[in-house]
């Protein structure tokens, strides 16, 4: 099977890059209905655990079907000078969703391939609806979207 | 800031074999990795029945961690975070432990049986309701709902008021 999921960047503020540290990828429930669900480091998630408690108050404002892979931004929207999610969607092939969830927390979370980090700081806030809103945190740099294997 | 096992369901503790040696691995650990003002250290110091939810959380964690490295509570923050993310399973068969637990004492003390997974999100995130829910634990973990999870909150609320002196078990 296929999952498609996004890329989950945390900002390294040592050196201002943005490093992969999970993803978010749609599967189903024993049900036909798909949800987009986090991978993410579950250290990550502890030590930073005052913002992941406004990722979760932001994930609960929603039904559980209602987040698709397209809007999961909102939910980092409180913290994206920190979260981002990337703007590419990518496929990723398993045996089965544990696999493929599996093999999301080996390749980013872990590490295990290594995932180049983004280039540019420029990001958009995410919002809900659609408001206008756009922090530069630097010089606007050319987006330069690594490559990514899709399968 | 320490925990006193007075203040812990004492048939927890016996059930999961839980010593005084534990409960301070536990609190080193939770300063370790979310600091001294982490707010898991305040609801497990706080007292029973949810604070016993969160320590059996923390000690089965740290139990499985510790078995693989010793020295993992001498490790500085970065190193033990990396530790943890390599030994997701410690932090999953933790959460095997936790949630049946406060499912069993929200339905034995205010008498309302509430949904693995509405808990789960109510009480942490949807990567831990994913972790859950693919794990291989014997009991029903369903997607959660909205008004599952509010519910679910208010019940976790009212049962942090609870004090040890009433848990029924």
């Amino acid at each position: 099977m296929i999952a498609r999921y996004r890329i989950l960047y945390t900002l390294d503020p040592d050196h201002r890059v943005w490093q992969a540290a999970g993803a978010v990828f749609e599967r189903t429930f024993g049900g036909p209905k798909m949800a987009a669900v986090p991978v993410a480091g579950a250290g990550d998630v502890k030590v930073n655990w005052r913002d992941w408690q406004d990722i979760a108050e932001r994930e609960r404002e929603h039904d559980f079907f209602e987040l698709r892979l397209e809007n999961y931004d909102v939910v980092f929207r409180d913290h994206a000078d920190r979260y981002r999610l990337s703007d590419e969607i990518y496929d990723m092939e398993g045996e089965s969703y544990k696999d493929i969830r599996q093999r999301l927390y080996q390749r980013y979370v872990l590490g295990v391939e290594p995932v180049p980090p983004l280039a540019s700081l420029v990001y958009d806030r995410p919002t809900e609806p659609v408001l206008e809103a756009t922090t530069i945190y630097e010089e606007p740099i050319e987006y330069t979207s690594h490559e990514e294997e899709t399968t | 800031m320490t925990f006193s096992p007075a203040r812990f369901d004492a048939e927890a503790l016996a059930r999961y074999h839980i010593s005084l040696q534990d409960i301070e691995r536990a609190r080193r650990y939770v300063i370790l990795l979310q600091g001294p003002d982490s707010e898991t250290l305040a609801d497990i110091a706080a007292g029973c029945p949810y604070a016993t939810s969160a320590l059996l959380h923390e000690v089965t964690e740290v139990r499985v961690l510790l078995r693989r490295d010793p020295h993992l509570l001498s490790r500085s923050r970065r190193d033990a975070l990396a530790f943890l993310q390599s030994n997701e399973d410690a932090h999953l068969q933790a959460l095997m432990v936790e949630y049946p637990y406060l499912q069993q004492q929200i339905a034995a003390n205010l008498g309302e049986v509430i949904g693995l997974g509405d808990l789960v999100m109510a009480n942490a995130a949807r990567d831990d309701f994913l972790r859950l829910f693919d794990s291989d634990l014997s009991l029903p973990v369903f997607p959660p709902t909205r008004a599952g999870t509010r519910r679910a909150r208010e019940l976790i609320d009212q049962l942090k008021q609870c004090a040890c002196e009433e848990l029924k078990t």
